[in-house]
């Protein structure tokens, strides 16, 4: 079975911020405009954060990209009431956004921020609609949405080997946000595999994952950097 | 929509794959939604190969098309620019394209200052029927020509056409940096800094991973095309923890404008310690040590002047920092085996830009940094077919006016302003292509009422921004996914290459290249423009140019990426690439890979390296010593002996230093803010890079996502400089300077020099500008104007400036984090 998972090497990552728009145009997510970032209602599916450590002239800021960490024992899928958040069985947690009824008791769960609530109809002034990407529908208004590790991705990559006539390889499906980097800082593919790049990276000294004493058990992990 | 029922039912046909046979033809309203669904096609999918146009760094792009629409944009992974990679602007390529706001068609100013709609035929028409008259009267001189476009294509067809009227007056809205490497290196363009082999870089103020004409690269050269565990070190001298900074294995935060004093400090240190190349220094630097001039007078050496005056107790006191930290910079970048320092950004930026960068060039020429994997050189240069001779109007221009050679130039944006206004120089015509001078200049105000004066200013564009606002007549121009292009190496950049792409989708409106409108312009005007400029379009003229790759034979079409040791073999046995069978064939794989790239340099020709009159790396820089010496003269007649024309000179372009130390790297100091001021240093993030980029939505919502900010304008504080004006993050303060005031909201950031205040560039624009419009401030209108020294061109932090509490944060909680780490 796929056990889908992601490494963020920090030694490489920029913090450039490609990642995040690449995000951006792969998933069709909409601007809220100036009115609504000021309430903080713009979102992003994948942010940088800035983590701070030291202060004065020993200050270490770094950036932790994050996207879901698609736990492996999600704490948001727990609390919904409806069961429009899931754990899929290749461990990707879902949202069924026609299930959603927008209670956001999911976003209140997840210790990590990793997910948004639509406040708006998703809109694209003028022209704008005609670059959404054919691939990933656009979300209603109300429901609460999230990083799926770009599942579309997943799927074409599925159908390319199968026509191909042969397995799904390491490194076939790479979502968005790893396409785009230039410092190639994010890897991706299944964890259950033990010749693939990201087991091996997982296996790392140098990896970690956010909050593991809260036993979310996220599936992507960070590359610490070097010294 | 109403449509002929028979046309409907052939799109259905079309969508559904059968064949169907339409009736009596009368028209049906159709659902706008039935007749995109039945637009959308069989959603067959492509791919093309093209060139980000968003800025100067001509990263490769592939497009994804669904039938034929372009619905995504990714770096283009053969590219040996980015590799891959694809900033936030170039992803948001598309919202460029199809942005709200956009020029639809021409527009011409009616007397009431109204804009109406025109045809291009009207428009061209007058515009160039007012050439034909200035021609024919012999005043084709008052026709000018300010252009942002980057790249040397299109920047020679423009030279082109404005010489063919008889006019010299062509500009560019470009920093002077290749002025340091014109008093050092003799050079006439910003040489090449071989990132992907360079062990470490140094950096001074630049933020090597989001400014600089391309941070991509940067980044792919660096981190990205190397092995898991390894990347090039990073050190960072500054006055922001920048996210680039932050990936510095050493950051020390230093005084805004102080970074020459750093960088002379290391030069101390490396020569103290003897941590310097010998060799190279002993064959090909002049004025390391003390020297004896012609007439027998010994004149001061670089090596005398770092052990007397920049010693590093000295030098940090001058930057704010501890000496420490200067040894502490200097042994690591000692222990480097190809190391790079470069300068940039807030360094280059001040009234002391210029000294600062050529403070900084001496820590390559002391590491000996030339000609060598990793170091300084200077690219091949692309083999363009020569266009044939032309006429040519040298001499003095408006935008360089007399005098001003290019060793030490003139803000080309002030001088037109100057000129016109005062009306010294009378212009008649103006056009403006690819820049907004009145948004980005500090004298863009200036601008603004000189070009009242101007009886017919012509901008081309894609909005209707703030110069365009004085404009009479406004041509809209394609934005790149739509029009043909050919962009050359960006500087900086160690290989040679040449973008090259063609339209992935019809113009979506009634708009034009900039080239087809020049070439169309000269076809109207005649002879000996049309003479000159004989294309039938911007892609002929591409075409013909680039005809020169394959008759060269000299580098190759794109073809993927080169192991580096592959490339020194071919390097050390010659070479010629793939072989093309004709032109033809060459012309569709170019276009097919959209570019095309030359990463052989020759090795060891010391004489193109070093263009100086010594032939070799000027530490004492003869050039500037010769200009002194003509301005001294100049400014007090020949009863001078030697050195008081010197001195008249110093004193003349204002130096803060005495003797030959003017002519040796040295520290100017920057304009200072007073008690109770703030130095005002904007700079550029990675969303503000080009023009173009801020007309997206998405740009503007992650506009500083590194400090949780979108749709607005941000002033980062040092906690201290927070902490002692009672100011918190999210209050909002106006940011007030002796020329104006802005508001902005507050950020602390760990890490900044206190004392200063950050404020990004590329926000507040007044006029429409796709999703920009009266979104944020642009802090380039409070600078003062304030020129650099030697460049003369206009400065961008040398500004003091005051803040003031508006009110505090309104709502929300604390800025988002992941929980543990608040900031």
């Amino acid at each position: 079975m796929t056990r889908w998972g992601m490494a963020i090497d920090l030694d490489r990552c920029t913090g450039c911020g490609a990642c995040m728009a690449a995000c951006h145009q792969e998933n069709n997510l909409a601007a809220v405009g100036a009115e609504q970032a000021e309430k903080s209602r713009s979102f992003h599916w994948l942010r940088l954060l800035p983590e701070v450590s030291g202060s004065g002239s020993e200050v270490k800021v770094r950036y932790l990209p994050q996207p879901c960490f698609q736990c492996h024992n999600p704490p948001c899928v727990k609390v919904c009431p409806v069961h429009a958040t899931y754990l899929s069985e290749e461990g990707i947690v879902g949202q069924i956004y026609s299930r959603c009824i927008g209670c956001r008791y999911c976003m209140a769960a997840c210790p990590y921020n990793a997910k948004v609530f639509n406040w708006y109809e998703p809109e694209w002034p003028g022209e704008l609609k005609q670059k959404v990407n054919p691939d990933v529908s656009t979300r209603p208004k109300g429901v609460v949405e999230k990083c799926t590790f770009c599942h579309q991705r997943i799927l074409t990559a599925r159908e390319e080997a199968r026509a191909a006539g042969r397995e799904l390889r390491d490194g076939d499906v790479t979502p968005a946000c790893a396409e785009s980097c230039p410092a190639q800082a994010i890897v991706f593919g299944d964890l259950d595999d033990p010749a693939s790049r990201i087991s091996r990276l997982a296996r790392s000294p140098r990896a970690f994952r956010l909050y593991e004493d809260l036993g979310t058990e996220p599936k992507v992990y960070y590359l610490a950097e070097k010294e | 929509m109403i449509l002929p029922r028979r046309e409907f039912l052939r799109m259905l046909g079309v969508a559904a794959g059968a064949a169907t046979v339409g009736g009596c033809g009368r028209e049906w309203a159709v659902p706008d939604r039935l007749v995109d669904l039945a637009l959308r096609g069989p959603g067959l999918e492509s791919q093309a190969q093209t060139i980000c146009g968003l800025c100067e760094g001509g990263c490769g792009l592939t497009v994804r098309l669904v039938d034929g629409m372009p619905v995504g944009l990714k770096g283009n992974p053969h590219h040996p620019l980015n590799r891959g990679g694809l900033c936030p602007v170039g992803q948001a390529g598309l919202e460029v394209l199809y942005a709200p706001d956009r020029l639809q068609g021409p527009l011409r100013r009616n007397p009431a200052g109204e804009y109406d709609s025109t045809s291009w035929e009207d428009a061209l028409e007058e515009i160039a029927s007012r050439i034909v008259d200035l021609v024919t009267a012999g005043e084709g001189r008052r026709v000018a020509l300010l252009s942002g476009e980057s790249g040397q294509l299109f920047h020679e067809l423009a030279t082109r056409f404005v010489n063919a009227l008889g006019s010299p007056n062509i500009g560019h809205v470009r920093d002077a940096g290749v002025l340091p490497f014109a008093l050092t290196q003799g050079l006439d363009e910003i040489p090449g800094f071989d990132l992907e082999q360079a062990d470490m870089v140094l950096s001074f103020g630049l933020d090597l991973y989001e400014d600089g004409p391309a941070p991509l690269h940067a980044i792919s050269a660096m981190i990205g095309s190397r092995p898991l565990e390894e990347r090039g070190a990073l050190l960072h001298v500054g006055s922001r923890l920048s996210p680039s900074a932050t990936k510095a294995e050493i950051f020390v935060p230093i005084r805004p404008g102080s970074h020459g004093a750093f960088a002379l400090g290391v030069a101390q240190v490396l020569v103290r310690e003897g941590n310097y190349d010998r060799r190279f220094v002993a064959e090909h630097t002049f004025g390391f040590d003390d020297w004896t001039d012609d007439t027998g007078r010994q004149r001061l050496g670089f090596r005398r002047l770092l052990h007397e005056r920049y010693y590093p107790d000295r030098a940090a006191r001058l930057c704010g920092c501890d000496p420490e930290r200067i040894v502490a910079v200097a042994r690591r970048f000692a222990q480097a085996s190809a190391p790079l320092a470069l300068a940039g950004g807030e360094a280059v930026q001040g009234s002391n830009a210029t000294s600062t960068a050529v403070a900084v060039h001496a820590l390559n020429a002391l590491s000996g940094s030339f000609d060598r994997p990793g170091g300084v050189v200077i690219p091949p240069s692309i083999p363009l077919s020569p266009l044939e001779q032309s006429q040519r109007e040298e001499g003095p221009s408006v935008f360089a006016p007399d005098g001003a050679s290019p060793v030490l130039g003139v803000d080309p944006v002030a001088a037109l302003a100057e000129r016109v206004l005062d009306g010294s120089t009378p212009i008649e015509i103006l056009f403006v292509v690819g820049a907004n001078p009145v948004f980005s200049s500090p004298i863009g105000e200036r601008l603004r009422e000189a070009m009242k004066r101007i009886p017919m200013v012509v901008v081309l564009g894609t909005f209707r921004d703030e110069t365009a606002a004085s404009a009479d007549f406004i041509l809209p121009t394609h934005v790149f996914l739509e029009s043909w292009q050919g962009s050359t190496t960006p500087p900086t950049v160690a290989f040679s290459t040449l973008g090259l792409s063609r339209p992935v989708v019809e113009p979506l409106f009634d708009t034009l290249h900039p080239g087809d409108i020049l070439l169309e312009l000269s076809r109207r005007v005649g002879p000996p423009a049309e003479a000159a400029l004989p294309w039938p379009g911007y892609a002929d003229y591409l075409r013909q140019r680039l005809e020169g790759l394959v008759i060269s034979g000299q580098g190759s079409v794109i073809t993927g990426t080169f192991e580096d040791s592959w490339i020194h073999f071919l390097e050390a046995r010659g070479w010629r690439f793939l072989e093309k069978e004709g032109l033809e064939a060459f012309w569709q794989d170019l276009l097919r890979e959209s570019g095309w790239w030359n990463p052989v340099r020759p090795r060891g020709d010391w004489a193109r390296l070093f263009r100086t009159s010594s032939g070799r790396y000027e530490f004492f820089s003869q050039t500037l010593e010769q200009r002194l010496r003509e301005t001294g003269l100049a400014e007090g007649g020949t009863s001078l002996d030697e050195q008081q024309v010197l001195a008249r000179g110093i004193a003349a372009f204002g130096f803060g230093v005495e003797g030959d130390e003017a002519c040796l790297p040295h520290f100017e100091a920057p304009e200072e803010a007073g008690e109770e001021e703030l130095a005002l240093v904007p700079f550029r993030p990675i969303t503000a890079r080009g023009q173009l980029g801020v007309t997206s939505p998405m740009v503007l919502e992650m506009f500083g996502y590194p400090v949780f900010s979108g749709w607005q304008t941000w002033a980062e504080l040092a906690p201290e400089t927070a902490h002692e004006l009672d100011l918190e993050w999210g209050d909002l303060v106006e940011v007030e300077s002796e020329r104006g005031v802005l508001e902005a909201v507050v950020r602390v950031q760990p890490g900044a020099t206190p004392g200063a205040v950050h404020i990004p560039l590329g926000l507040g624009h007044r006029e429409s500008y796709g999703a920009a419009g009266g979104i944020g401030a642009n802090p380039v209108e409070i600078l003062r104007q304030v020129p650099d020294r030697l460049a003369g061109t206009l400065a961008l932090s040398s500004t003091p400036v005051r803040l003031r509490l508006i009110r505090r944060r309104p709502h929300g909680g604390p800025p988002p984090t992941h929980g543990g780490h608040a900031v």
